[in-house]
């Protein structure tokens, strides 16, 4: 079998191809949410996605979770498709963060939980006891978040803040290594000393376990200094996609400007700094 | 407009902030006497009912004591079983209106065709969770809203219940009950030692120790359920729907399948209860919905932050049960006088009122709080 293993090195990460999506298909209310839209990323790519508001950074990434499924096109991790796989078969390969720190967590269940709970994503669960032996590994893990939660195992997590909810879900995601790590906009809603730690948390895990990972940013800064890739989406479609020395290259000032000449709005959201 | 009127209108919009500024410092004050008044007459009724209270205490002897929590421990699955679906999986579930009177009818049937009372009671489980299944599945895959959906499941279940027992009111007197089986002859023996001092054993005892037993084992499979993968994925399903989608459970199987413990817990209840009772009765679980919530809250409020373990939290609510039960009791053996009527009992149908009354105060009493900060941090800025 060693076509098979040369193949293999060869088969990108995630490869979506020639996805479309329209809400609301013959209502006038319909919306193209994406427009034939090709990507593939290859393994341990960091991948950054920017776009305005409705530019389909977010269907982009349910259709790879697997929470919408698209009318035309195909959707391929490793080389197998799992277009009209459901969302709780796919998790198994694909760690993901949410917007809402409130999302990504069980509030009512205490931190050592949470974590149990995610262990087992890639492998399923069995009438069989929760590991009790974990603790260890666990303190471990969350000391390397730096917010002193190692020490609060017992907590809920309803009683932590914002950006210790969010730094425990990327915990989460991260945990057992997924073969993808999908980040939408997962530092939007944290104060700014929050959103720089998670986002350099986030920098960490993904270098040190050579995760491949997709994420969608409003930070201008951020879509050319984090990660290896930049990808613009604009009403459905990629407008653009750079990495490699030109990227390395690329200021804010130059996306933005790349972004206008294509007749994209930077919205008030969008932070320039 | 002139400058003159112009001046004119922001003075007017001026004294309109002056009278409501006013308002509000006066429904301040109205509130703070409203309090008063609320205290005092509150005050008033408690001291009023003392005796009362008192005399239902003194008046109702041992084995009314024993029979209201012989009853209360075998509501207690059924206490566990709301718990699950409301607290635990957050979906408030009716459905055990209907398999209370499920679990109690197929026992009956089964009992009286000489079929073993033990079997009664998985039986009797079986088809409880088979209520929940179809709650669960409305709900999951025809998207009906979960109250509906368990709505219309127990209108069903009525008809099943029906066909089961095969009429609506059926006596166990003559045939074998769990309750009788082994405890019974014990009880038979401590009588005749010790019957000629005057020694009864009531058979709320019998009863009430035979019950402790099942609602131990009962717990203890909860416990070892709760520390499972499983278990722990079916409390992130009722905690989190979305986050357990992500984190590889199948969210759909979990609901329905929480469902279906929860009733067949509560059908595990109808079971015990007419074997205790003698009699199966085809409308028994009307109002359980209420009484369960009643326990679940009444064990929160009692005992809300010290229980942590969900085992613990069971236990309150078991707790929850048995103080419901026993204030039913009370209630149902005072002597309420009020002036211009001549002694006034509550019948066993009021219980209905009093317990929704109860539910809805408890209920209200977490907003009112929150209505009172709100209104206490509006004063402060202003």
């Amino acid at each position: 079998m060693s076509v098979g293993t040369a193949n293999e090195s060869d088969t990108p990460k995630l490869a979506i191809r020639n996805c479309s999506l329209t809400f609301n298909p013959g209502d006038h209310n319909e919306v193209r949410a994406l427009d034939s839209v090709d990507l593939t990323v290859a393994t341990s790519e960091h991948t950054v996605i920017v776009g305005s508001n409705g530019a389909g950074k977010s269907t982009l990434l349910n259709l790879v979770c697997g929470r919408f499924v698209p009318d035309t096109g195909q959707i391929l991790i490793d080389g197998q498709p799992v277009t009209h796989q459901p969302e709780h078969q796919r998790a198994r390969r694909i760690g993901r963060v949410f917007q809402d720190p409130l999302a990504g967590t069980a509030g009512p269940m205490t931190i050592e939980e949470n974590l149990a709970l995610a262990e087992r994503r890639s492998s399923g669960r069995r009438f069989r006891r929760i590991r009790r032996d974990q603790t260890k590994q666990h303190r471990e893990d969350l000391s390397r978040l730096g917010m002193g939660l190692e020490d609060r195992l017992g907590n809920r997590v309803n009683s932590l803040s914002g950006g210790q909810r969010q730094a425990l879900a990327l915990l989460m995601a991260a945990v057992s290594k997924p073969d993808l790590l999908v980040l939408d906009e997962h530092t939007a809603a944290l104060d700014p000393g929050a959103a720089e730690r998670v986002l350099s948390l986030t920098n960490e895990l993904v270098a040190e376990e050579g995760l491949t990972a997709l994420m969608i940013t409003h930070n201008m800064a951020h879509a050319v200094n984090t990660g290896d890739r930049t990808v613009m989406m604009h009403r459905g479609s990629v407008l653009f996609d750079v990495d490699g020395e030109e990227r390395s290259q690329m200021t804010v000032t130059d996306l933005v400007e790349r972004f206008r000449s294509f007749g994209g709005v930077v919205s008030d959201r969008s932070t320039l700094a | 407009m002139t400058i003159e009127s112009e001046r004119a209108h922001v003075a007017s919009d001026d004294a309109e902030v002056d009278r409501e500024r006013a308002d509000v410092s006066d429904r301040s004050a109205r509130f703070t006497a409203g309090g008063i008044v609320v205290g005092t007459l509150a005050v008033l009724v408690v001291v009023a009912l003392l005796p009362t209270l008192w005399g239902a205490v003194s008046s109702m002897g041992a084995p009314q004591w024993l029979e209201a929590l012989a009853i209360g421990l075998l509501f207690v699955p059924a206490a566990v079983g709301v718990y699950i679906t409301f607290r635990v999986l957050d979906f408030p579930d009716l459905t055990v209106d209907g398999s209370f009177p499920a679990g109690g009818a197929i026992a009956a049937m089964l009992i009286t065709s000489d079929v073993s009372p033990w079997l009664a009671l998985p039986a009797a489980m079986l088809l409880g969770a088979a209520l929940g299944v179809v709650t669960g599945c409305l709900h999951i895959y025809l998207r009906v809203n979960s109250l509906l959906a368990s709505i219309i499941t127990l209108t069903a279940a009525f008809t099943v219940n029906l066909r089961v027992q095969g009429s609506a009111n059926i006596s166990l007197l003559n045939s074998d009950r769990i309750f009788g089986l082994w405890i019974e002859p014990i009880r038979n023996r401590l009588e005749d030692w010790f019957g000629a001092a005057g020694v009864q054993v009531h058979r709320a005892v019998t009863t009430a120790s035979m019950t402790v037993l099942i609602v131990i084992v009962m717990l203890l499979v909860l416990r070892w359920f709760f520390a499972t993968e499983v278990g722990l994925g079916l409390r992130a399903t009722g905690a989190n729907r979305e986050m357990s989608q992500s984190q590889g459970i199948n969210t759909a199987r979990y609901l329905i399948g929480g469902v279906a413990v929860s009733n067949a817990l509560v059908g595990l209840s109808g079971a015990l209860f007419v074997q205790h009772a003698g009699f199966a009765d085809i409308n028994s679980g009307s109002g359980l919905i209420v009484s369960g919530l009643a326990a679940v809250i009444i064990g929160e409020v009692l005992f809300g932050s010290k229980a942590r373990s969900m085992t613990t939290k069971f236990i309150a609510v078991g707790l929850g049960m048995l103080a419901y039960r026993v204030a039913i009791a009370l209630a149902l053996n005072a002597d309420l006088r009020f002036p211009g009527t001549d002694g006034f009992r509550l019948e066993a149908s009021d219980i209905k009122l009093a317990t929704a009354a109860v539910v809805v105060a408890m209920l209200a009493l977490p907003r009112f709080r929150e209505s009172r900060k709100e209104r206490a941090r509006r004063r402060a800025r202003t």
